[in-house]
C-alpha cells in the first residue's frame, strides 16, 4: 500500500453550491439574482420537474424535483425558466478545472455539491484552513458564487460541517470532535428509508447525539443496516467513498507501466519519459508550471472508488513548488526524481501520472552571459536538491564567511549553508 | 578549460627527434592492426592537458592531474597530502566549481581561503555514509563540478570506485582522492596518477611548526612518466606571514 503524503488522518472537504443550472441563469440574467427563479428540466420520466430554485423560490415553499405544476402553485411569483444543459456543462468543466489545483483526488458528487480530499499536507498552504479557504476561493472564482467549505474526517462529517458553514464560510470539525459536532444533527435529515427514520422517532431518538448513547448492535437489531449506518453517523466514522474525477488536466502526462512496480528505482527509470512529455507539452503551449503534481496509483481502474481520505487503497501523491516556474525537461526532471524519491511504494504501482500545474508565461534566463559556469552553477543546486531528496539533508554545503565573527574563535568565523 | 597546466619543453624537444626506421614501421603495423592507440612512443604520452595544481614544479612534473580520472594521494597522516589537495582545489576554485567532499569531517573549509581559493564556486560535502559521498560526487561531477577533493579513510574507501570512473571520464571531472597510507588495492588501479608523500621534517617559523617538507613521488602515471620526484614545502595556514601554500624545494645534488 502507498501512504497519502504526508500520512496522518484522513480529512475530506465537502463544498456546497446553488445548483449550476441557477448559477448558470444568475450568469445568463444577473438582474434575476435575488428573484424567485425556478429552473426545470426533464425528470427521470420525461415530465419536466424543478432542477433549481433560488433562495426566494426555496423560501416560498419550492422543492428540488417538485412538478411543475406544484412549483407554480407554491411560489405563483417566480421566474420559470428551462434549464441549460450546454451551459451547465461549461461550469462543471471550469469549476472541475479550478478544484484540480486544490487536490488529486475531486469527486463531483452532483451540481451542486464536491468533494475533495485534503488528507496529506498542500505545498502551497501550511495549514488546513488555509487550503480550505483557497479551495473555497478557486471553487467562487469559476462560478462566480461563494461555495460553503466543510472539512471534516469523514464524508458525511463534512458535509454536515458545510451545511452548517453557510455561502462564503468555512467550517472545520477537527479530529475526534465529529461526533461533538454531529450531536444535535437531526435524524430527520440522514441519508436513510422513511421507515427507518419514523422508527427511530418512535423510539425518542431525534438526533444524532441521541443515536450515539445506543449501542450499535441495538440499532442493528432495530434497524437492519440503517441501524449500523445510522451508529456510524453519529460516531463521525462512515466509510462513504470518493468517486474521483478521472479526467486528466490539460498539461498532464499518464503512463501505464509495462507491469506494475515496486521498486522507486524502476519508477525513476521512467522519469525522463515522463518529464519529457509534459515537458513538450508545456514549450508548445508557451507555459511554464509553477507546481507539479506526482500521482502514483496503484491500478489503472477509472471507475475505481477511492475510500474516503484514504486515496484508493494504494495510491500516491505528491506536489513540489520549483523557486521558479519550470518548462524544461532539465528542469522538471530533478523534481519528479524527488516526488518519487519521497513516495514510499508499498503496493505496486502501475499508473504514473505527471500534471503541470499553476501554468504561467515561460521565464526569460540568459544564464552564462556574464560569468562562466554560471549554468553549472544553475544544475549544480538542482543536483544538490537531488541528492538531499535522496539522502536527506545535511549532505551537501555552502559555506561562506561569516562577517564580524571574532577571528580567534574559527568554530564561529563559517556560515553553513544547506545546498 | 582554463588552468590547464604548461606543456613540459623537454619532452617537446624529445618529439622533435625522428624514430629509427625500422621502429617507426613496426609502430604504424601495430597501430593500423590495433588502432592508434595500441602502442604508442613514450613522448606522446608527455602531459600537459591535466588541471593545474597550482604549484608549478609538479605541473611540469605530472602534467597537471588528468581530465576525467582519479588521482591518488597518499601519504602518512602530518605529510601535507590533504594541504597539497587543498592547495589544488583552491586553484581550480577561481575557474570552475569545485567540491570538497569530507568523509571524516575534519577538513576546516576555511583553509581553502588560506590556500588562496574562493567559496564563490565551492561546495562542501559532509556525508554519513561513504556511499553518500561516492554518489555526491558523481552527482555533483555530472552536474559541472569540475574538482572533486575527496579527504576519505580506509573506511571510506570501502566501495568499489569502478562506479565513479565512467561518470568521470564522461565528464572530464578530476576526482583527487587523499587516502592515506592504506589505500584499497581497487583504488590503486582506478587511479590514474598516484602520488605519495613522505614527511622530510617540519619547517619551524618564529618556534611554531609552519610546514613541513615532504618528498613527493610519482608512483603511477597512466599519461605520462611514472617514477619522478620533487621536493615540496607544504606551508600550514598560519596568521603570520608567508601564509599557506605549496613550492617547490631545491632537489640537493644527487639526493635523486
Amino acid at each position: 500500500m502507498i501512504v497519502p503524503a504526508g500520512g496522518g488522518a484522513p480529512r475530506l472537504a465537502c463544498l456546497r453550491f446553488p445548483h449550476l443550472a441557477l448559477v448558470h441563469v444568475w450568469r445568463v440574467h444577473p438582474e434575476l439574482r435575488d428573484e424567485p427563479v425556478v429552473v426545470s428540466g426533464p425528470g427521470p420520466d420525461g415530465r419536466e420537474i424543478i432542477l433549481a430554485a433560488s433562495p426566494a423560490a426555496l423560501a416560498a415553499g419550492v422543492l428540488p424535483g417538485q412538478r411543475l405544476r406544484q412549483a407554480e402553485t407554491a411560489c405563483p411569483g417566480a421566474v420559470r425558466l428551462p434549464g441549460n444543459p450546454e451551459g451547465v456543462a461549461g461550469l462543471r468543466r471550469a469549476a472541475l478545472a479550478a478544484l484540480a489545483d486544490c487536490s488529486p483526488w475531486v469527486e463531483w458528487t452532483d451540481d451542486a455539491t464536491v468533494h475533495l480530499d485534503g488528507s496529506g499536507r498542500h505545498p502551497r498552504h501550511p495549514d488546513e484552513a488555509a487550503w480550505a479557504a483557497a479551495c473555497g476561493r478557486q471553487l467562487a472564482a469559476a462560478l462566480g458564487v461563494p461555495p460553503a467549505v466543510g472539512v471534516g474526517g469523514s464524508r458525511f462529517t463534512a458535509f454536515a460541517a458545510a451545511t452548517a458553514a453557510g455561502p462564503g464560510r468555512v467550517r472545520r470539525v477537527a479530529p475526534g470532535a465529529a461526533a461533538a459536532f454531529l450531536a444535535p444533527w437531526p435524524v430527520a435529515e440522514l441519508p436513510l428509508s422513511e421507515e427507518a427514520r419514523t422508527r427511530l422517532g418512535a423510539f425518542g431518538l431525534h438526533t444524532l447525539g441521541d443515536c450515539a448513547q445506543v449501542p450499535a448492535a441495538d440499532l442493528q437489531r432495530q434497524l437492519g443496516p440503517d441501524g449500523l449506518l445510522v451508529h456510524r453517523l453519529a460516531c463521525g466514522r462512515d466509510d462513504a467513498h470518493l468517486r474521483p474525477f478521472r479526467e486528466p488536466p490539460a498539461f498532464g502526462v499518464r503512463l501505464v507501466l509495462a507491469g506494475t512496480v515496486q521498486d522507486r528505482e524502476a519508477l525513476r527509470f521512467t522519469a525522463p519519459r515522463v518529464a519529457e512529455a509534459v515537458a513538450a507539452r508545456l514549450v508548445a503551449a508557451g507555459r511554464a508550471a509553477g507546481r507539479l503534481r506526482l500521482v502514483l496509483r496503484a491500478e489503472d481502474d477509472p471507475d475505481a472508488t477511492v475510500e474516503a481520505g484514504r486515496p484508493s487503497g494504494g495510491s500516491w501523491w505528491g506536489e513540489r513548488v520549483p523557486p521558479q516556474p519550470v518548462a524544461t525537461t532539465a528542469e522538471i526532471l530533478p523534481i519528479l526524481l524527488g516526488l518519487i524519491g519521497s513516495a514510499a511504494p508499498v503496493a505496486p504501482v502501475l499508473v504514473l501520472e505527471l500534471c503541470a500545474l499553476e501554468l504561467g508565461p515561460l521565464p526569460a534566463r540568459q544564464v552564462d552571459l556574464w560569468h562562466r559556469h554560471d549554468a553549472d552553477r544553475e544544475a549544480i543546486t538542482q543536483a544538490v536538491g537531488r541528492l538531499h531528496d535522496r539522502f536527506g539533508p545535511g549532505l551537501v554545503w555552502r559555506v561562506r564567511l561569516r562577517e564580524g565573527a571574532p577571528p580567534d574563535c574559527p568554530e564561529r568565523r563559517l556560515a553553513w549553508v544547506p545546498g | 578549460m582554463a588552468g590547464t597546466a604548461a606543456p613540459d619543453p623537454q619532452a617537446a624537444a624529445a618529439s622533435s627527434r625522428p624514430l629509427p626506421e625500422r621502429l617507426r614501421r613496426a609502430l604504424d603495423v601495430c597501430q593500423v592492426r590495433y588502432g592508434p592507440a595500441a602502442l604508442r612512443a613514450g613522448v606522446e604520452l608527455a602531459p600537459g592537458a591535466g588541471l593545474a595544481t597550482g604549484v608549478p614544479a609538479l605541473d611540469r612534473l605530472t602534467g597537471g592531474l588528468p581530465l576525467g580520472r582519479v588521482t591518488l594521494l597518499g601519504g602518512p597522516p602530518g605529510a601535507g597530502a590533504v594541504g597539497l589537495g587543498l592547495a589544488a582545489l583552491a586553484a581550480s576554485s577561481h575557474e570552475v566549481p569545485v567540491a570538497l567532499v569530507d568523509f571524516e569531517h575534519t577538513v576546516d573549509p576555511a583553509d581553502l581561503l588560506a590556500y588562496a581559493g574562493t567559496f564563490e564556486r565551492l561546495w562542501v560535502v559532509r556525508p554519513r555514509q561513504p556511499r553518500e559521498g561516492w554518489a555526491a560526487v558523481r552527482a555533483l561531477a555530472r552536474a559541472g563540478v569540475r574538482a572533486c577533493l575527496a579527504v576519505a579513510g580506509a573506511a571510506a574507501l570501502e566501495p568499489d570506485p569502478t562506479t565513479l570512473l565512467p561518470t568521470l571520464a564522461e565528464t572530464r571531472a578530476v576526482c583527487t582522492v587523499v587516502g592515506g597510507r592504506q589505500v584499497p588495492s581497487c583504488w590503486r588501479v582506478a587511479s590514474s596518477l598516484t602520488l605519495a608523500v613522505e614527511p622530510l621534517g617540519w619547517w619551524w617559523v618564529h618556534g611554531d611548526i609552519a610546514g613541513v617538507d615532504v618528498a613527493l613521488r610519482v608512483d603511477k602515471h597512466r599519461l605520462g612518466p611514472a617514477g619522478g620526484r620533487l621536493r615540496l614545502r607544504v606551508r600550514f595556514p598560519r596568521p603570520y606571514p608567508p601564509g599557506a601554500g605549496v613550492e617547490a624545494l631545491a632537489v640537493p645534488p644527487g639526493s635523486g
